[in-house]
């Protein structure tokens, strides 16, 4: 059971990954591909945070006026600190995704990738 | 947005209960950034949530928002110019790029000694910096993302 | 080609499971990653910067070029959104 605990988010993690890379490659739809991007970015930011878990810790934040913290008493603060970066740069991709794909259906009345294909191949 | 959908108690509810109280905790995330979960990017989010949640439900007309496009686009730019200034005025005082240690500031030396109240300082700084930047951002990117395509600027209505 | 898309989607799950077997446990204290940098932040920052969220002290203190950079980012996102979607005005 502890081996399970200890390995179980890993699994999930991976699970995230494949279902990103499907929505990804897998779909047609340019909305569709972008969640897959989102939901691959969720499995990295998952990843980081598992990785910065302590059995018997607590959040990153010292208690007012604690002197000498001692760092096995908190989570590792450091992938927190990358992780936000990473949310931060998502949701910059997001915005400018949605930006092209606006500017796309303005031009091609349709967000499918092949009939988009279709079109500039024409 | 056709009027005949706007209530009075969404009217109310939206704007003088739900966009003030989640600005208000945006605002409280900024300032307790440094003591408790919290931080500038976070902040700007939620402050960019409660502009958004108002345009949602009520439309974007201009007179009813100070948050213009221009205004945006200025709080923005004030954020990233807030943020590379802190660590410009380090420099100018003879220390790093963004090393808040070489700021003077002796006049706040009230809580703690020395360094670590203007180091704090920087910090709190640059956290507003961020903070404006992102709310900017989130909020010129949903207005640009959900404007009508018709419509002229600042969503006038025809 | 969808049958190709699936094929890459589980290869990338079963590629990260398989290799996951090497990673150290969830919460394991002795990890690689919670062992070099790590630990300096959280006993330094009272002494350093005297700011409590140990996350806020490192994203804004000691990695703020890092921040700098992420600001630049979301800020050119902006920009770009600006660009895309912006209509040319009142002189057609």
């Amino acid at each position: 059971m502890e081996e399970v605990a200890a390995r179980f988010p890993f699994w999930m993690i991976g699970a995230l990954l494949g279902v990103g890379v499907w929505g990804m490659l897998g779909k047609r739809s340019l909305v569709k591909k972008l969640i897959g991007l989102n939901i691959f970015q969720s499995a990295i930011i998952l990843f980081f945070i598992v990785g910065s878990m302590h059995t018997g810790a607590t959040v990153p934040i010292l208690w007012h006026g604690q002197h000498n913290p001692h760092a096995e008493d908190f989570v590792n603060p450091l992938p927190h600190v990358l992780m936000l970066t990473a949310i931060v740069v998502s949701v910059a991709i997001t915005a400018v995704a949605l930006a092209f794909m606006v500017r796309l259906h303005r031009a091609f009345g349709d967000l499918d990738e092949e009939r988009i294909l279709d079109e500039l191949r024409r | 947005m056709s009027e005949r959908h706007e209530s009075a108690l969404l009217h109310f509810m939206v704007r003088a209960v739900m966009t003030p109280a989640i600005m208000l905790y945006g605002l409280y995330v900024l300032v307790h950034g440094e003591l408790s979960p919290g931080g500038g990017f976070q902040a700007g989010a939620i402050l960019a949530a409660g502009l958004i949640l108002s345009w949602l439900t009520l439309g974007r007309k201009s007179e009813s928002s100070i948050f213009s496009r221009r205004t945006l686009i200025v709080v923005t730019v004030l954020g990233m110019v807030l943020y590379t200034g802190t660590g410009i005025l380090a420099m100018l005082f003879g220390g790093d790029y963004l090393d808040y240690g070489a700021i003077p500031l002796e006049w706040l030396d009230y809580a703690l000694p020395g360094e670590l109240t203007r180091r704090q300082m920087g910090v709190f700084g640059i956290e507003i910096g961020v903070a404006l930047a992102v709310f900017g951002t989130l909020s010129l990117a949903a207005d640009y993302l959900t404007a009508p395509r018709s419509g002229d600027e600042e969503g006038e209505e025809q | 080609m969808r049958l190709f898309a699936l094929a890459l989607a589980l290869g990338t799950a079963t590629l990260f499971i398989a290799a996951s077997v090497d990673l150290p446990d969830r919460g394991d204290p002795d990890a690689p990653a919670s062992n070099y940098v790590a630990p300096y932040y959280v006993e330094h920052v009272e002494e350093d910067i005297g700011v409590e969220n140990v996350v806020s002290a490192v994203l804004a203190d000691y990695r703020s070029y890092d921040t700098l950079g992420e600001t630049v980012v979301i800020f050119t996102a902006g920009l770009a959104v600006l660009l895309a979607l912006a209509r040319r005005e009142r002189h057609e």
